[in-house]
């Protein structure tokens, strides 16, 4: 699993929660902080983590740990999955900064792993996921409710471990660096200066940093900030009507060239064509492996798991 | 001590003055509580508020310039304030400890707490004797035997005393079970009353305890708060005690006239069978005037006397100090206690190992005891899994809590050692107030424990798991002994860690990873059966106390325990060769080499056990008269010599009415535990 990158996951910012229903081709072997629940409304999926591989087929639930290297590949026919990614610090003790959890959910697992908990958790999934693509907006105080219910079923019912840190942990200490770099990056990244900016705010020597991020996260620190400006980038070429040189700029790419440059080589597309696009190139199959799925479809799959009376 | 008895005597012709110019009524209102159980059951709803969380005040007239008596509760810390107090370890920690100079200490620093929280009284000196050790709040004591009970109790009273508070000792008498506590009439003999229940508190009396709070339950029929023989007879006139005596809450006065005759001084915490209800019995001709002339003398002559020792103001910044909380630290390393060691698996060795499991619910608690009015609200408190991580270098720390055993072994194949935090908390012991009792005014849980085994599902998790990782080690929390038989031989190494205060994780990581070397002892014997203890009915109106319990009565019986009184393991050894008894005019003497013999500097506590193997009566085989605390580096040795004074040797002749003592040869053991094993004998005749 030599080939493993991060992934910088944003979040719909009223709900502690990044919704999305997809169907997967292959994803290859990838990480991130968030917690990540897929619910299989239309099977098989093969997916491969920490705790083994698994076929989940409809019905199916798993969770992918906080920081977890994991791999989910389509198996031979078409699947849609649900996916809810929480962000990591949701399960943090709010006293207690110094310790994650790690749960055991996965409705094909043994052992620990087979519990009660699995069809509450997969109904208040379904739920999740109906309403996020069907009831009113999308930060609605009811899918915020539903959220924290999922939250609080997590604490509750599902077996789990809790990994304590020492301030004086490196290992720990490593994390939270981590996390402190790339929160300046998305506070910051309009700044053409960033990178001395950052190796000041940091306290670190271009090398060291080069050698940590690359350690901990397998990127360089220019490939984080160009991946946050150009999802910066993507949301202004979709929603606004500013001219090239405006979005240039106020992402910090500092020149037209750079920018264009940076964005085909991420996208595939120029930022025109992605403009034109309406940014569906987004979900094109061969950048993002993710396939067309019938929407329609999968609002059913959800009701009937949602009313499921196992 | 300055406030001593002799001292406070000084105050009289100036308290007598002053009671002299009072009204009754005004004599009267200084010998209860000013707050009305409304008012407190109320504040305690309020947010961030509690039980004593201001001082409660008795008494008091400012315009002739008499202060109140202000009530602070304890023993593990100061009840007062939320979030602020230092939680020290409990009593029984502390007892564990067998450190009366540390002891002293943190009565010094409760006595600054309480002061800056403008109280004078600190209320937390527990003194009662468990007889059987399920009573639930023996965690606010020191331990089964009288003798140690009387150190640790008088070196508490030293330090709040020196600190200008006034040490209360409680609960007079004959207060061990807890459920029953309002109802129960204790009966005993003679002998059992003035040699195993009342010594301890006559040795803080004689060290100068300058008030008293008498108990809820009954002794031989009588309330003890009303209680003619136990207040009047031999507290106030053969032990001549000086200071006051006050109620305990709200049912520790049952009647107005029988109280007041009885010796009662001061009805706490708010006035019911006081006020009003004793003026009029005084009119009547019920309650003789000068038995409230000479409550009052005792009320202001006390409260006199240590505020015009101590007139400084201490600052709030005390409470809850670096200097306090650091105390709180080093008491619970010196008491939590090594009882199983074996291949040495202990200390763990951060550097060779990767990754640690935690086991149990416990060990992500902060758990520093009942919830009772012992309740301490420390800043922070650190848990055992906390702690442990803090402790751990590289090492990696995980925790599971233990539901799925098949899970749990799984775990712990894969982990290079696995500590189980097993035992209790304030739902399984502590202060109890039935349903029933609707005036509940702690809201606490708990109440005596019905069996010395920790739960079923904690048994089963070690003996399913324990076998899975040689390097299992079981930490035990809880206020008392807690029978290992069921489950021992599945683990390789057992902490007793009782409750160990807010910085109670740091001490467990501290031991456990081997940064500090535990010297606690058992202040207790560990039986291997339930039945070898005296039996009580947790849930009754009556309950005889024979003569033996502990240690004693198992030595009498010739049953082997578990593990005897006074015994704990260290990381390092210790030998202990020539010794020499004397005695002189007043005391005697066991003096003795001990030596460390291990690799690692540790402390040691040696104890002096006198036998009464000669005795004509019936006597104990042997009892702890002495105990010394001592630190030695590797290969050191020191000369260290204990003391006893004689009269520690009496026994109470029932015909003659006095402590007497016999011309006998007494064997004199010296050691580090009380099985013979451990300890060197001689003979001294007297």
């Amino acid at each position: 699993m030599s080939i493993t990158s991060f992934e910088s996951v944003e979040c719909e910012r009223k709900i502690p929660a990044n919704i999305f229903i997809a169907s997967i081709d292959k994803s290859n072997f990838h990480w991130h902080f968030e917690y990540e629940i897929i619910l299989v409304l239309k099977g098989p999926i093969i997916i491969n983590c920490p705790s083994g591989n698994s076929i989940l087929e409809s019905g199916d639930i798993i969770l992918i740990n906080s920081k977890d290297v994991h791999e989910i590949r389509k198996k031979n026919e078409n699947n849609i999955c649900l996916f809810i990614q929480l962000p990591h610090d949701v399960f943090q003790d709010w006293k207690d900064p110094h310790c994650y959890y790690s749960f055991y959910l996965n409705s094909k697992g043994s052992g620990v792993y087979k519990n009660d908990a699995v069809n509450q958790i997969k109904k208040r999934c379904a739920n999740i996921g109906f309403e996020y693509f069907n009831v009113g907006e999308k930060g609605s105080p009811r899918l915020l409710a539903l959220v924290y219910s999922l939250i609080a079923d997590f604490i509750e019912l599902v077996p789990f471990e809790r990994h304590q840190y020492s301030l004086k942990n490196n290992e720990h200490y490593a994390s939270e660096k981590l996390m402190q770099i790339i929160s300046y990056i998305h506070e910051n990244y309009m700044n053409i200066d960033i990178a001395q900016n950052l190796l000041d705010e940091m306290n670190m020597s271009e090398k060291t940093m080069y050698r940590f991020l690359k350690q901990n996260i397998g990127m360089t620190q220019k490939e984080i900030i160009n991946k946050c400006r150009i999802e910066t980038a993507k949301i202004m070429l979709k929603h606004t009507d500013k001219n090239m040189n405006y979005i240039a700029d106020e992402c910090g790419f500092g020149s037209d060239i750079t920018f264009y440059r940076c964005f085909k080589k991420e996208i595939g597309v120029t930022p025109n064509e992605y403009r034109i696009n309406g940014g569906k190139v987004d979900k094109n199959p061969q950048i993002k492996g993710y396939l067309n799925f019938n929407k329609q479809e999968s609002c059913k799959l959800l009701q009937t798991l949602m009313e499921d009376k196992k | 001590m300055k406030v001593s008895k002799k001292y406070r005597l000084g105050f009289t012709e100036k308290a007598k003055t002053i009671v002299n110019k009072l009204s009754l009524e005004e004599k009267v209102s200084l010998m209860s509580g000013s707050i009305s159980l409304e008012e407190m059951v109320n504040s305690m709803g309020e947010e961030g508020q509690h039980y004593n969380y201001i001082p409660y005040s008795a008494g008091g007239i400012p315009e002739k310039n008499i202060d109140p008596m202000l009530f602070c509760d304890g023993p593990r810390g100061v009840v007062c304030g939320t979030g602020k107090s230092t939680a020290f370890p409990v009593s029984m920690l502390r007892g564990a400890s067998f450190d009366t100079e540390l002891e002293e200490k943190i009565g010094r620093a409760i006595a600054r707490e309480i002061r800056a929280y403008k109280g004078n009284t600190f209320a937390g000196v527990c003194i009662n004797l468990p007889y059987n050790p399920g009573w639930g709040r023996s965690q606010e004591t020191y331990g089964e035997d009288s003798f140690h009970l009387g150190a640790m109790g008088s070196a508490l009273v030293k330090g709040v005393q020196e600190n200008g508070v006034i040490a209360c000792i409680k609960h007079y008498a004959f207060n061990q079970m807890e459920i029953s506590r309002f109802k129960v009439s204790v009966d005993c003999d003679k002998r059992t009353e003035r040699e195993v229940f009342l010594s301890h508190f006559k040795d803080c009396i004689d060290t100068g305890a300058a008030a008293v709070m008498s108990s809820y339950n009954l002794y031989k029929g009588t309330h003890c708060g009303h209680h003619d023989y136990l207040l009047n007879k031999v507290l106030k006139d053969e032990w001549d005690f000086d200071g006051f005596v006050m109620s305990d809450f709200v049912w520790g006065v049952r009647d107005t006239v029988e109280a007041a005759n009885g010796g009662q001084d001061m009805e706490m915490c708010c006035t019911q069978f006081f006020g009003e209800k004793l003026v009029k019995a005084v009119k009547d001709g019920l309650v003789k005037e000068e038995k409230i002339n000479e409550a009052a003398l005792r009320i202001i002559r006390t409260i006199m006397a240590f505020k015009e020792t101590f007139k400084d103001e201490i600052s709030e910044d005390v409470i809850g100090c670096k200097e306090h909380i650091a105390l709180a630290l080093e008491s619970a390393r010196k008491g939590i206690t090594l009882l199983k060691n074996n291949e040495t698996i202990l200390p763990l060795d951060k550097n060779k190992l990767s990754k640690v499991l935690v086991l149990g619910k416990l060990a992500v608690i902060e758990n520093t005891g009942d919830h009772g009015s012992s309740w301490v609200y420390p800043p922070y408190v650190v848990t055992p899994l906390k702690g442990l991580a803090e402790h751990s270098g590289q090492c990696e720390v995980i925790h599971y809590d233990g539901k799925d055993l098949g899970h749990a072994c799984k775990l712990a194949k894969e982990a290079d050692a696995v500590v189980f935090v097993v035992g209790y908390d304030h739902n399984d012991e502590g202060e109890f107030i039935s349903e029933d009792q609707v005036d509940s005014y702690t809201g606490a849980a708990g109440g005596d424990r019905l069996s010395l085994e920790l739960h079923e599902d904690e048994i089963e998790l070690l003996n399913k798991v324990g076998p899975v990782n040689r390097k299992s080690v079981a930490v035990l929390i809880g206020g008392n002994t807690i029978l290992m038989e069921k489950w021992k031989d599945s683990v390789s190494a057992i902490l007793m860690a009782y409750y160990p205060g807010m910085e109670g994780g740091t001490a467990l990581g501290e031991i456990i990873f081997g940064e500090v070397n535990p010297s606690g002892k058992l202040p207790y014997v560990l039986p291997s059966n339930e039945k070898d203890l005296p039996q009580v009915d947790w849930n009754t109106t009556k309950q005889h106390y024979d003569y033996y319990h502990g240690y004693a009565k198992l030595e009498k019986e010739g049953i082997t325990p578990s593990l005897p009184y006074g015994f704990g393991l260290s990381y390092t050894s210790f030998s202990i060769s020539n010794p020499e008894f004397t005695k002189n005019e007043t005391v005697i003497s066991a003096t003795c080499d001990v030596k460390n013999t291990g690799d690692r500097a540790g402390d040691e506590v040696v104890q002096l056990y006198i036998g009464f193997g000669q005795s004509k009566i019936d006597r104990p085989k042997k009892s702890l008269k002495g105990f010394t605390r001592v630190s030695l580096t590797p290969g050191e040795q020191k000369r260290i010599s204990i003391s006893c004074p004689i009269e520690k040797l009496s026994w109470f002749n029932s015909e003659t009415g006095k402590m007497e003592i016999e011309s006998i040869d007494y064997d004199v053991f010296i050691g580090t535990s009380s099985d013979e094993k451990d300890l060197l004998c001689g003979k001294i005749n007297l």
